[in-house]
């Protein structure tokens, strides 16, 4: 009978779980400005670039680094993100972001996957106070370690589509007649060739460093679960540190662990959920639902009775609950 | 109980502040900011075929007729031939003034790259109109 009813209750979970991607579509269809209203003056929660010809919103990361830039506080930029992670916390990542969606995307190739230590997620936090708010204070915008001068979701969702959009914009308007086409050798300014357009006009590509990196991303989001996410997000990082106070948590119900370690195995991140179950580089992405001892909850709902039973001593873990070696399942 | 009460009034207090800080920001955070304003104008460029002051003019030297002229007494067929009128030329003044952006604007401006940090650690407006700059700021 108990093996029936966590049959049952797994394969509820595994079906909220699988809600994940039509909300990661839903809301991807939201910020790519569908009503294309442009509401650019609204800081957005998600890593969205605001050069995309198709963003709704500002990213908050590139109005940080811009503001930074500016000497100015950004109170919209800062009031969104606590707001937002003071109630649902790194949910945004699992669940709205696009370019972790994308990397949802790339990780369902069937390729051999491998994991990173979770102490990894520490760089994302030197991302952010280097290359968001230290380099642009200090040398502005024009520092090519600025942070939107390197950001992968700027080249693929802001640079390259622009540069397209330039590329045949200008197409469009030269002269039908190919005699009155310049070459683009004889350009005065003797640029490389491969950097003008048909009308001999010099078109801003992106950079060498920005398509370099854009690449590995995504190359290394074959390899590994969101590496861009768990490694250097910068705004993954705001949201991890949101985790421990935020009103949505995930629980981990040390009465309904049996030692399985499938928790652990679920979490695509590399955390030990049953160590600390809202870890450094968790996405609350759900998954690790499947496992009975783990589920969700609310700073409303403290006695939620789980499938496994009443849970009045149910405890969220803010530190490891098991010590190394102590012989708990991590 | 207290961590209950605590684990709930954090988040709370967090999103009021939250919602605090946009408010203030989206109503009262301002920021001053050069702004260039071009404007054409119509001026009167004198007319480089004209004769230099003092030549066909009313009041020519005494030594010295005006061009053209009899040399005894007025000219008799009205003014002398070379007085041409200026010339009226449109030209586009640039002036600067200081205006305090509130935050919202100052967001949708550097999404296009259009303010920048002057030495002076002054803000400038690097565009005028309503069309920014560029698409993408870097």
């Amino acid at each position: 009978m108990v093996s029936v009813a966590k049959g049952k209750s797994l394969f509820h979970r595994a079906k909220l779980a699988r809600w994940r991607f039509w909300a990661q579509l839903g809301f991807l269809l939201a910020w790519l400005d569908p009503l294309l209203v442009r509401m650019h003056s609204v800081c957005g929660p998600v890593f969205h670039c605001y050069s995309c010809p198709l963003a709704t919103f500002a990213c908050p990361i590139g109005v940080l680094a811009q503001f930074s830039a500016l000497h100015v506080l950004p109170l919209i930029a800062i009031g969104t993100l606590v707001a937002v992670g003071a109630v649902v916390g790194s949910f945004v990542c699992g669940w709205a972001c696009p370019f972790g969606f994308l990397q949802d995307l790339l990780a369902r190739i069937p390729t051999p996957k491998f994991s990173l230590p979770a102490w990894t997620g520490v760089f994302r936090y030197v991302v952010l106070i280097a290359l968001v708010l230290a380099i642009p204070y200090w040398y502005g915008e024009e520092h090519e370690l600025f942070f939107c001068c390197v950001c992968p979701a700027g080249t693929l969702e802001g640079a390259i589509p622009n540069t397209v959009q330039l590329v045949l914009s200008r197409q469009a308007n030269v002269h039908p007649d190919p005699t009155q086409q310049e070459p683009a050798a004889s350009d005065p300014a003797g640029q490389d060739a491969t950097q003008q357009d048909a009308a001999g006009q010099a078109v801003p590509w992106p950079s060498r460093t920005r398509i370099v990196i854009l690449v590995a991303v995504l190359a290394a989001a074959l390899v590994a679960w969101r590496p861009w996410c768990t490694l250097l997000c910068p705004l993954g990082a705001i949201y991890a540190v949101c985790n421990r106070f935020s009103m949505v948590f995930m629980r981990f119900h040390s009465d309904r662990c049996r030692d399985c370690k499938v928790c652990r195995s679920l979490c695509r991140g590399g955390d030990r959920p049953n160590r600390r179950v809202d870890g450094l580089r968790c996405v609350r992405c759900m998954e690790c639902q499947q496992c009975q001892a783990v589920s969700i909850g609310t700073v409303f709902s403290p006695g939620e009775k789980g499938p496994g039973g009443p849970g009045p001593e149910l405890v969220t873990l803010d530190r490891p609950r098991f010590p190394s070696g102590s012989g708990g399942c991590g | 109980m207290p961590r209950i009460i605590w684990r709930a009034v954090v988040p709370l207090l967090l999103l009021l502040g939250g919602i605090a800080s946009i408010q203030y920001g989206a109503r009262h955070h301002s920021v001053p900011v050069l702004m260039e304003q071009e404007e054409e104008v119509t001026i009167d460029v004198p007319n480089p075929f004209a004769l230099p002051p003092g030549l066909g003019q009313d009041s020519p030297p005494p030594e010295m007729p005006p061009f053209g002229a009899p040399p005894f007494g007025p000219p008799l067929f009205g003014p002398a031939p070379f007085e041409a009128p200026p010339i009226k030329e449109v030209v586009t003044r640039v002036t600067q003034t200081t205006e305090d952006l509130l935050e919202p604007v100052l967001i949708r401006d550097v999404t296009v790259g259009g303010v920048r940090l002057l030495a002076s650690g002054e803000l400038k407006r690097t565009y005028s109109g309503d069309q920014g700059p560029s698409l993408c700021p870097t």
